[in-house]
């Protein structure tokens, strides 16, 4: 206890070293704080976007589907969607089921022509899927069963349309006879998203159907949960359901399977912050072993005098670990005070992303124009014990010195 | 008898030289004496303290202090002896910078694990004794050179050992403060009883010495009674 005291005493000797010390250990816990707030909030907001514009969170297929995913098969589908769809509705843990059916389309405004991805969608189901009814910001939103398109802003600049407009719409049928019909523009979507804003329109699942010559089933239903922690339960009740009604012949994936580059962008990213908060642990420790050791030079006759008097070898040690201990621990204290206002600051105000960078093209992930970060404990916890390995580590080599000077020789200094 | 000196050899390695610092030497020093080492600089004084001190091992001959040989021991058992029945004074004062004058004192009584009401009785005690009572809050270097060398005394004495060691303590002050410090440890010798053993080089210092052991080159050159 008295060495803990005095090893605070001496903290506050050189207070130039101190405060320069804790200064830097404060700064790298800080920014691993507010960094790891940051990259939280990134992650969440790319699974959210991507649950949200792509995936929602459960999917069901026909378990044929997958391999033949490329041609958009209307062939394979679930032929009992209806029924599924009505099992399932109600379930407590569910807030939306839909059927959809996905299809290649090439839309024509008389001039020029352009190929996409048709999605036909149960407009009033599919407000407890996605955000489409909240993105749209021209026209109106689709009515169940009635005729026309929306489409992406993107698609809209580029082939000229506008809400009202007639377009041509070329499709391949179930029974792969071509189909050409035309219908209008009902309204126009802005995700932000170039990939949905340019190559996708939606329609009505009831009215494209007809046009698809589909007499049953969907070729994909989407599911979305109350609460992203409910999937892995969601997974277990829908693996019991297939097995009993459809001896688990249908095909039903979280959203992750559906997001793989995602994912291991996330997993790669997360492996380089790490390794750069090591070298930012690692420069803070340079520091500690540094100003450690020319306390323990400069400290030598001290250090023989207290050992005379009767402080054994371990209580040396003790003496100086406690000490950069002390150190580390203030510099975590302050880093977590000063990492919290950023993060809290960030997560209320947002980081402006950009319209540039929001709206690449090469954008593999959907982004919004801000990024929140997100409050969490660990990089508390983290920083908390690499404060303390930091502190440790800097410590024992010079503590170990200190306290196997020779006495005699220490004195004699 | 205290302690007892035989035949005590300590050399000193330097590259391929050896310094033979002590040659051979026996003596005793009885129990509550006032001794001094006397010597020139070189002579031996402080290597011959460190020796009886535990706080180095002699090259040959050993040292005995209450009977028991302590030329052989671990770092952990000569400082648990050093604590429990050793003083030390220095010469140039050795306080810890950091602590102030009560907490100086306090430092063996902390480490010996004594209680904290004892531990204060003892100290503002011995502050007493030393005339220092009235600087207990004060840091060493808003003190004088003989104050600090008072504190050195009273920690020295505050853990009551059997012997008190004291290298050149007058070296670094004027003739004048240095016959107070020598006569503060003679009269705390005669009070307490504790053993001083105390070297110097100024044959001016020892005339109050009950007992000198005159060193010349590692070797006793005389003994004065
Ligand atoms: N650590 C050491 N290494 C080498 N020589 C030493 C060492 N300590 C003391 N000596 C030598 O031993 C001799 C005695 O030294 P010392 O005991 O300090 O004498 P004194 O205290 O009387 O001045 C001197 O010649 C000194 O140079
Ligand atoms: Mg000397």
């Amino acid at each position: 206890m008295f060495l803990l005291i005095l090893a605070f005493k001496n903290i506050l000797r050189h207070k130039r070293r101190t405060i320069l010390n804790i200064t830097a250990l404060a700064i790298n816990v800080a920014g691993i704080v507010f960094f790891t707030a940051f990259y939280r909030g990134r992650i969440v907001d790319n699974y959210d976007r991507t649950i949200n514009y792509l995936t929602s969170h459960i999917q069901i297929h026909n378990p044929l589907y997958e391999t033949e995913k490329r041609r958009l098969p209307l062939d394979l589908t679930i032929k009992d969607s209806k029924k599924i769809k009505n099992d399932l509705k109600n379930h407590e843990w569910i807030r939306g089921v839909s059927e959809r059916v996905e299809f290649a389309i090439i839309v024509n405004n008389g001039l020029d022509q352009m190929p996409c991805l048709g999605i036909g969608i149960q407009p009033e189901e599919e407000r407890n899927i996605g955000i489409l009814p909240e993105v749209i910001t021209g026209g109106d939103y689709l009515v169940p069963g009635e005729e026309g398109i929306l489409i992406g802003s993107k698609m809209a600049e580029l082939l000229n349309l506008k809400v009202g407009d007639i377009v041509f719409l070329y499709v391949t049928t179930s029974l792969n006879q071509p189909n050409l019909f035309e219908t209008e523009v009902r309204g126009i979507f802005h995700y932000g998203f170039p990939m949905l804003d340019k190559y996708v329109i939606h329609c009505s699942y009831d009215f494209i159907r007809e046009y698809l010559n589909m007499p049953e089933g969907a070729t994909k239903m989407m599911i979305m949960l109350k609460d992203r922690r409910l999937i892995p339960e969601m997974m277990n009740y829908l693996s019991e359901y297939n097995l009993k009604e459809y001896s688990g012949e249908l095909q039903i994936n979280r959203w992750e399977y559906f997001a793989q580059p995602l994912i291991e962008d996330v997993k790669g990213d997360t492996f380089f912050m790490g390794i750069f908060f090591f070298i930012l642990v690692l420069v803070g420790l340079f520091g500690i072993i540094n100003s450690m050791s020319t306390s323990v030079f400069e400290r030598t006759q001290e250090i023989g005098t207290i050992r005379a008097v009767g402080t054994r070898r371990d209580q040396t040690v003790r003496l100086f670990l406690f000490e950069t201990l002390a150190i580390s621990l203030i510099g975590v204290m302050i880093g977590w005070i000063i990492g919290f206002a950023i993060s809290l600051y960030l997560a209320r105000a947002g980081i402006p992303l950009g319209q540039a960078f929001s709206e690449t093209e090469m954008m593999a992930v959907p982004m919004g124009e801000k990024l929140y970060a997100v409050l969490g404990i660990w990089e508390y916890l983290g920083t908390l014990l690499l404060g303390l390995c930091a502190g440790l580590i800097g410590g024992i080599s010079p503590a170990l010195r200190a306290s196997r000077l020779k006495i005699v020789d220490a004195l004699r200094k | 008898m205290l302690a007892k000196i035989e035949n005590l050899v300590k050399d000193y390695y330097l590259g391929k030289t050896t310094v033979h610092a002590l040659r051979e030497l026996s003596f005793g020093i009885e129990k509550g004496e006032f001794l001094s080492i006397v010597g020139p600089s070189g002579s031996g004084k402080t290597t011959l303290l460190n020796l009886i001190g535990c706080l180095d091992l002699p090259t040959k001959g050993d040292v005995f202090i209450n009977g028991k040989n302590v030329s052989h021991l671990s770092d952990n058992e000569a400082t648990n002896l050093r604590l429990k029945t050793i003083g030390f004074i220095f010469q140039s004062f050795n306080l810890i910078p950091v602590l102030n004058v009560y907490e100086n004192i306090e430092f063996p009584l902390l480490l010996l694990g004594i209680k904290a009401g004892q531990r204060k009785e003892a100290v503002v005690s011995m502050a007493q004794k030393v005339g220092l009572h009235e600087y207990l809050i004060h840091k060493p270097d808003e003190l004088s050179g003989g104050q600090r060398q008072r504190v050195a005394i009273a920690r020295a004495l505050v853990g009551n050992p059997l012997l008190v060691l004291a290298d050149e303590p007058t070296a670094n002050l004027d003739g004048e403060t240095g016959h107070i410090i020598i006569d503060l440890m003679l009269e705390m010798n005669r009070e307490l009883g504790t053993t001083f053993v105390f070297s110097t080089h100024d044959e001016m210092v020892i005339k109050h010495a009950q007992r000198k052991i005159f060193l010349h080159d590692g070797k006793i050159d005389r003994i004065e009674e």
